[in-house]
């Protein structure tokens, strides 16, 4: 388990970052697709 | 465990009638007024709502966990803890791991319910900047439409309310509807929202948001 807080917020815990197990130079993260854009307000009708 | 309504004056002096009888009375009575106002019952409880007393609480809780654990074939418990003293909630956001996907925007929306479009309601918009920049709102874009993220010469900010310490929005309220808990959250509520957005305008974060009804939310699941 890595790359997030496990445990409780105000107990036990164990932070883990991704680097922990992962080169973080080789493979680099892939990009990846957006999710849509906001509407612009003049593009919404009430 | 039972209470019995506050004594009236009708009563004083008399024999005591039967509590659930005078119960039934008070919410006739209390109907009837509704429909001599003409409003509907659920803003007159709203207008006449009044906070519970160690006991009702008690009772209501009693209510409750029985009824779960007859829906659901076990034992419930139903908890009633208030604020942790010396507990104080922040908001806390790594910059170097975002990469300005909107995946956040998004669930956020669909796990509060909220409205998809028409308005579209965003509680979380996400800034694209320059990195020859730096951290620098205006000239920020929440509107950014790459083939992919991160894009080069580029690092974004997720936004929301930051549970400001002093927050601006409380002060700015004209009817109180938004105020600051004492474990450090802000909180809004709805029914006393008039919707004046004055709260919208004195953010420094600019949620882009205003309280109002979900009027193309999906039904829940």
């Amino acid at each position: 388990m890595h790359g997030k807080r496990v445990g409780q917020w105000n107990g036990e815990r164990t932070y883990l970052l991704c680097v922990h197990c992962h080169n973080p130079h080789s493979p680099r993260f892939k990009p990846i697709k957006p999710l849509p854009p906001p509407q612009r307000p003049s593009e919404m009708k009430r | 465990m039972s209470q019995d309504p506050p004594c009236t004056g009708a009563c004083s002096g008399e024999t005591a009638p039967d509590p659930s009888r005078r119960t039934v009375v008070q919410f006739l009575a209390a109907g009837a007024a509704v429909a001599s106002t003409g409003c509907s019952l659920e803003s007159f409880f709203r207008k006449s709502f009044r906070e519970l007393s160690p006991a009702q609480v008690r009772r209501y809780i009693a209510e409750l966990e029985g009824r779960y654990g007859r829906k659901y074939g076990k034992t419930v418990t139903v908890g009633t803890a208030g604020p942790m003293e010396g507990v104080k909630f922040g908001y806390g956001l790594d910059l170097s791991r975002c990469v300005g996907c909107r995946r956040c925007v998004y669930a956020c929306a669909e796990e509060n319910n909220q409205s998809r479009k028409n308005p579209q309601i965003h509680w979380i918009r996400v800034l694209e900047m320059d990195k020859a920049r730096g951290v620098d709102v205006n000239h920020s874009d929440i509107y950014y439409d790459a083939a992919e993220v991160p894009r080069p010469g580029h690092f974004y900010m997720p936004v929301q309310c930051q549970q400001c310490d002093d927050p601006p929005c409380v002060k700015t309220c004209p009817v109180g509807a938004t105020w600051k808990e004492k474990d450090g959250i802000v909180a809004i509520d709805y029914d006393w929202c008039i919707g004046c957005r004055c709260c919208m305008a004195a953010c420094p974060t600019e949620p882009g948001t205003s309280t109002g009804p979900s009027r193309t939310s999906p039904p829940p699941k």
